[in-house]
């Protein structure tokens, strides 16, 4: 498997934890969103993320609201639910598991 | 306006016209959700300083965002198509039996019926044919032509037809409605509480049945008889609560009772051919609806 392949595979997995990371800090809007995991590498384009924004939505992780109270026009914001605040705890714990022994497997086939 | 932005306006507005068409099996709170990110998206790339063109193209062609949006759903494209798809084959299928059913099967009921001649397998297979239409006009004009083949399936099976007793043509029918209709309520992916407790019910008509014929004294029961009853029942349950075998269960149970039908040349083989007609139609609905999705792919 080439290296594309292998990250783009482990990127599904985590992609809605690590949006939920990022809005677990403040919300955010769609594109700063997009911007951020792009900068990241975890998404290719905006084509992927609000796709899984409204399944994100759906089941009630993250909530999006306009916000017009700044000078300008009204801007759509995500934040994070309790729900996924929830989510996002559980998936820090499985995780930190899983990260350690897949790093201690590593180490040893070395 | 001057032109440019004209033309600006002109590419989102095109983009989001076409994401609401492509969307349209969602709910309507869902796409209006989803149309709301890509006008943000538009709004907040126009501030970013690129144009609307640039924040078409990171979009991706609305065909392929909106197929992303619907794997993320749940809404593989495929399962509603794969409901319709079975079900017609299986109205076209029961079309079929009906058919010999008919020709060969029916006890003559004092009817002066001729020889099941040549002609008359022909005629026949005039509503085997208007079965199975919809499975072979293109994609677009599948919703339109279901719809008439189920409209003229029903009304045909009220007429008596030189003498050929199109009533038995109801499964057909019925198999038909279920698949214009069920593809649409099963959008989402289950069924709403609604339509489990109507198929529910249903199913628990031939116990509800029994239970009537027992009390009002015209059948006395045994141990079949009971557990006719408490099969039923337990179908009727397990529908409520959405589990797929259950209607494989009643699907079979109803097409035994079609095939069983005509074994009992009694008043009752056009009762009976009807309930199996039913029962056949909401367990394969139900099955299907409740079949194992396969994993949404996801990029």
């Amino acid at each position: 498997m080439t290296e594309e392949r292998i990250a783009t595979n482990l990127r599904k997995g985590v992609l809605e934890y690590c949006v939920l990371a990022l809005l677990s800090h403040g919300e955010k809007y769609g594109l700063e969103l997009a911007d951020d995991l792009t900068t990241r590498g975890l998404i290719a384009s905006e084509g992927s993320l609000y796709p899984l924004l409204a399944r994100m939505r759906e089941n009630g992780l993250v909530e999006p609201r306009w916000d017009a109270s700044g000078t300008g026009r009204p801007r759509r914001y995500y934040a994070i639910t309790d729900d996924g605040t929830d989510q996002l705890t559980t998936f820090a714990q499985v995780w930190a598991s899983l990260g350690a022994q897949v790093d201690a497997l590593l180490e040893g086939s070395r | 306006m001057t032109e440019r932005t004209a033309m600006n306006a002109n590419t989102e507005g095109a983009y989001l016209r076409d994401v609401g068409k492509r969307l349209r099996a969602l709910t309507p709170e869902q796409r209006d959700a989803v149309l709301d990110d890509v006008r943000a998206h538009f709004a907040d790339a126009a501030d970013a300083g690129r144009t609307p063109q640039q924040a078409a193209e990171s979009l991706g062609d609305p065909a392929q965002f909106t197929a992303r949006v619907r794997a993320e759903l749940g809404h593989e494209p495929g399962r509603t198509d794969r409901i319709w798809r079975i079900l017609q084959w299986l109205a076209t299928g029961v079309a079929v039996f009906t058919v010999m059913f008919v020709t060969f099967l029916l006890p003559d009921s004092g009817e002066d019926l001729d020889e099941p001649g040549f002609e008359i397998v022909l005629l026949h297979l005039i509503p085997v044919l208007i079965a199975a239409l919809p499975l072979f006009v293109p994609a677009r004009a599948r919703r339109i032509t279901t719809t008439a083949v189920a409209v003229v399936l029903t009304v045909g099976s009220q007429a008596v037809f030189e003498s050929m007793d199109l009533y038995f043509f109801l499964p057909t029918a019925m198999l038909t409605w279920a698949a214009l209709i069920m593809p649409i309520i099963a959008r989402n992916g289950r069924l709403a509480v609604g339509w489990r407790i109507t198929g529910a019910v249903i199913a628990a008509l031939p116990g509800v049945w029994l239970v009537v014929s027992v009390l009002v004294g015209s059948f006395t029961t045994d141990l079949w008889g009971v557990l006719w009853i408490a099969i039923s029942f337990g179908l009727a349950g397990l529908i409520t609560v959405g589990r797929t075998w259950a209607g494989i269960v009643l699907a079979v149970a109803g097409a035994a009772l079609l095939i069983l039908s005509p074994l009992d040349p009694g008043m009752l083989v056009l009762a009976f051919w009807s309930a199996g007609g039913l029962l056949l139609t909401v367990g394969a609905s139900h099955a299907l609806v409740y079949a194992r999705p396969r994993k949404p792919a996801r990029t």
